[in-house]
């Protein structure tokens, strides 16, 4: 999957998120959820990671499903399965696909919306390693240590420093482009759509066995 | 370019100002700033490349004042301190592609640039990984690389060599230098470390609170300790060894090559020991 | 307050309807901003932000947002378009449902909607201090979200309009997926509406703390350049 053309794994991932949506039954949604995990595992990424991942949206589907258990159980169990089905077809695009080639696709559409996109991907990593820094530098220096005032007092400066920290980022960041030419350009040296290639099949495969299985399951019914 | 007395308000109120000498580079010059932390080296580059407009003084890049970082576009770049601010690109080779495109080069023209810098600095095994991961020197070299790739007139690097371990330092140095030799770009290079000016520099500036205090050699201002005391500076220790001797009435001359040094003291060493006081 | 409706609850004509509302929005935002190049940065600062704050966990289906922070920051358009590009970026992880992407998109904007104006509104009225102005990001804050935890109840309340009794007997028949009047509003209003009135107090108190230490750092965020 990590060779496919970019355009085939999207137009793929569509079309099984269309039968997952559309399906109907538990049995064809297990059935989904066994799929994507077999491609998952064929394509190496770690299973065990993104199930627990998908535990977080299954977490807030239940809402939905209490709410619809006075209908029918089923119809709760669908909306669980469907949830966590969704959420690891998407999470197999992305373990498979460079989230930068995904923006460029989508972004053809607004050049605003991809330069957004492309500049929250960069600020991500600058916070997410600031934030741990941070965070490791106050409990090392017994932040979260003492009363709760205290440490309710030092996790909100905290978090307003981190705010701080990161708006001054965005300045600097600013400044850097400005300085290197920027006019609204994000450079991508990958094609846009990525050529079909051999390696196609497997997205294509993926879709039509979804398809199938949607199929066999609607008629079934 | 040229710099003049200039003062600057940032908007927590604090004050900077440039003054004292004039600042200067000409073409092909490579120019060390070096100063004290605090001392105005950022606030002075800042300048040049039109981040920061002076509220009083004059600066001149190419003729004329630059009016924001675009107006100077393909005539200077910068890398600044802390290169995380200026690596924007998903992977290396779109970071080195992200000046040219924005200048409008081609695609075509764009892949040749690019494919050409990477392998003029060897970035080969880098090209498709994300900026993110690599290591300090690593990213020093894809932001000069980044840098270099709209051939500007003049590079500018804000302590360019701050974090960096001997090797890499080293590595940067030799970089920067087949960068001034081969494409004839002035550098301006600020720091605090002063064993890199006697290898690197054809002249070098010194700034003291706010005050250019000298321009001049680099060895020369070896030999006035009074300036780098008033900067908070201390001479390469082989520097300050030699001073100390020449200040004894020994006949040596200030150097920053260790060989040099010892095909100067070996003779004196095997002279009888009335000559020393 | 972010829906985390999973795919396939919806009928598809509310979130085909949600998706042509917010990309109309999205369009005439992306208009109105142009050549604002500095903000764009500092609205894709916000993003991450969001992004980030969004990932911690709390251990119930509630998260923190920072919308109306993001509206009180960049304004209604930046706001919108971060909204967007934050909700899209979610749901490729499977973080909320990809079509419920637009829909999200219009909830979250009036938080950030309800933040700036409101926000704007107290401002005029009380006299500038730390205090004051850090409770008035509160205020708007927590008024945003109990505003857009009823707008989320009212949405699956419509989910419920059986499309056969309002367009015919055909249109109800929509392939097979769960019909809207199946979700009970009781149960969902129950369920929902404490989580969220109680997150959004959390988050009101942690959106004063934050801007009160902001304006006594850098007052610029918070209060333009004036």
């Amino acid at each position: 999957m990590h060779r496919a053309s970019v355009g085939t794994k999207i137009a793929s991932t569509a079309v099984a998120l269309g039968t997952i949506i559309f399906s109907t039954t538990i049995v064809t949604l297990v059935g989904q959820f066994l799929i994507i995990l077999l491609f998952q595992f064929a394509s190496r990424l770690p299973v065990k990671r993104l199930l627990i991942w998908a535990v977080y949206p299954a977490f807030f589907a239940v809402i939905f499903a209490i709410s619809q258990a006075q209908y029918s159980a089923e119809l709760s169990a669908q909306t669980m399965l469907r949830a966590v089905d969704a959420a690891l077809l998407m999470l197999l695009l992305i373990g498979t696909t460079p989230f930068t080639r995904i923006i460029a696709v989508f972004g053809k559409a607004s050049r605003t919306l991809s330069n957004l996109a492309f500049f929250s991907y960069r600020f991500f990593f600058l916070f997410t390693d600031e934030s741990s820094r941070r965070l490791t530098a106050l409990r090392v220096r017994g932040g979260f240590e003492g009363a709760i005032r205290t440490k309710i007092k030092n996790a909100a400066n905290l978090i307003g420093l981190l705010f701080v920290s990161y708006m001054e980022s965005g300045e600097k960041v600013y400044d850097a482009v400005k300085t290197r030419g920027y006019r609204g350009e994000f450079s991508t040296e990958a094609a846009l759509l990525g050529e079909l290639t051999r390696y196609d099949f497997a997205p294509v495969l993926f879709a039509c066995v979804t398809v199938a299985l949607f199929l066999v399951g609607s008629l079934c019914v | 370019m040229k710099i003049n007395c200039i003062k600057h308000r940032y908007p927590d109120a604090v004050e900077v100002s440039v003054c004292g000498l004039v600042f200067k580079i000409h073409d092909g010059e490579k120019v060390v700033i070096v100063g004290s932390n605090g001392s105005g080296k950022t606030t002075l580059l800042h300048h040049i490349v039109g981040i920061l407009k002076p509220e009083e003084g004059e600066v001149e890049v190419f003729g004329t004042p630059p009016r924001s970082p675009e107006s100077l576009h393909g005539k200077v770049a910068m890398v600044f301190q802390d290169v995380e601010y200026q690596l924007v690109g998903p992977t290396v080779w779109d970071d080195i592609a992200f000046s040219p495109v924005n200048f409008g080069h081609t695609k075509e023209e764009v892949r040749v640039l690019v494919d050409g810098i990477i392998e003029e600095m060897q970035l080969g095994h880098l090209a498709r990984r994300v900026p993110h991961y690599l290591s300090g020197g690593e990213k020093k070299k894809v932001a000069i690389a980044g840098a270099i790739a709209t051939h500007p007139k003049l590079l500018i690097l804000d302590e360019a060599l701050a974090g960096l371990d001997p090797k890499s330092r080293s590595e940067t140095l030799n970089l920067l230098t087949k960068i001034n030799r081969e494409r004839n770009i002035a550098i301006a290079l600020t720091t605090h470390d002063v064993s890199i000016i006697p290898g690197f520099a054809d002249v070098v500036y010194v700034l003291a609170r706010g005050q250019l205090i000298y321009r001049g050699r680099p060895l020369e201002l070896f030999t006035r300790p009074e300036l780098l005391k008033q900067a908070n500076i201390e001479s390469p220790p082989l520097i300050e060894v030699l001073n100390a001797l020449r200040e004894r009435g020994l006949p040596v001359k200030p150097t920053s090559d260790p060989k040099e040094a010892l095909s100067q003291l070996m003779p004196l060493l095997s002279m009888k020991s009335s000559v020393l006081r | 307050m972010h829906i985390h409706i999973p795919d396939g609850v919806l009928p598809i004509w509310l979130w085909i309807a949600g998706y042509v509302l917010a990309l109309a929005l999205v369009a005439l935002a992306v208009r109105r901003v142009r050549g604002q190049e500095r903000k764009g940065v500092l609205a894709a600062v916000m993003v991450a932000v969001m992004l980030v704050v969004q990932s911690i966990p709390l251990g119930v289906p509630y998260h923190i947002n920072l919308s109306a922070l993001t509206g009180i920051i960049l304004g209604p358009w930046w706001a919108l378009i971060s909204i967007l590009v934050t909700n899209a970026a979610q749901a490729s992880f499977g973080h909320g449902g990809v079509t419920i992407v637009g829909l999200n998109t219009l909830v979250v904007w009036t938080e950030a909607l309800i933040g700036y104006y409101l926000f704007a509104a107290l401002r005029r009225r009380l006299k500038s201090s730390r205090l004051r102005i850090s409770t008035a990001a509160g205020t708007s804050t927590l008024i945003a979200l109990v505003f857009s935890a009823f707008l989320v109840v009212g949405i699956v309340g419509i989910s419920a309009i059986d499309p056969s009794e309002a367009l015919g007997e055909h249109a109800g028949e929509l392939l097979g997926v769960a019909t809207p009047a199946q979700i009970s509003l009781t149960i969902f209003a129950t369920l929902v509406l404490p989580i969220a009135i109680g997150g959004a107090l959390i988050e009101a108190v942690i959106t004063a703390l934050l801007v009160a230490y902001v304006l006594q750092v850098k007052a610029s965020l918070i209060l333009g350049r004036e």
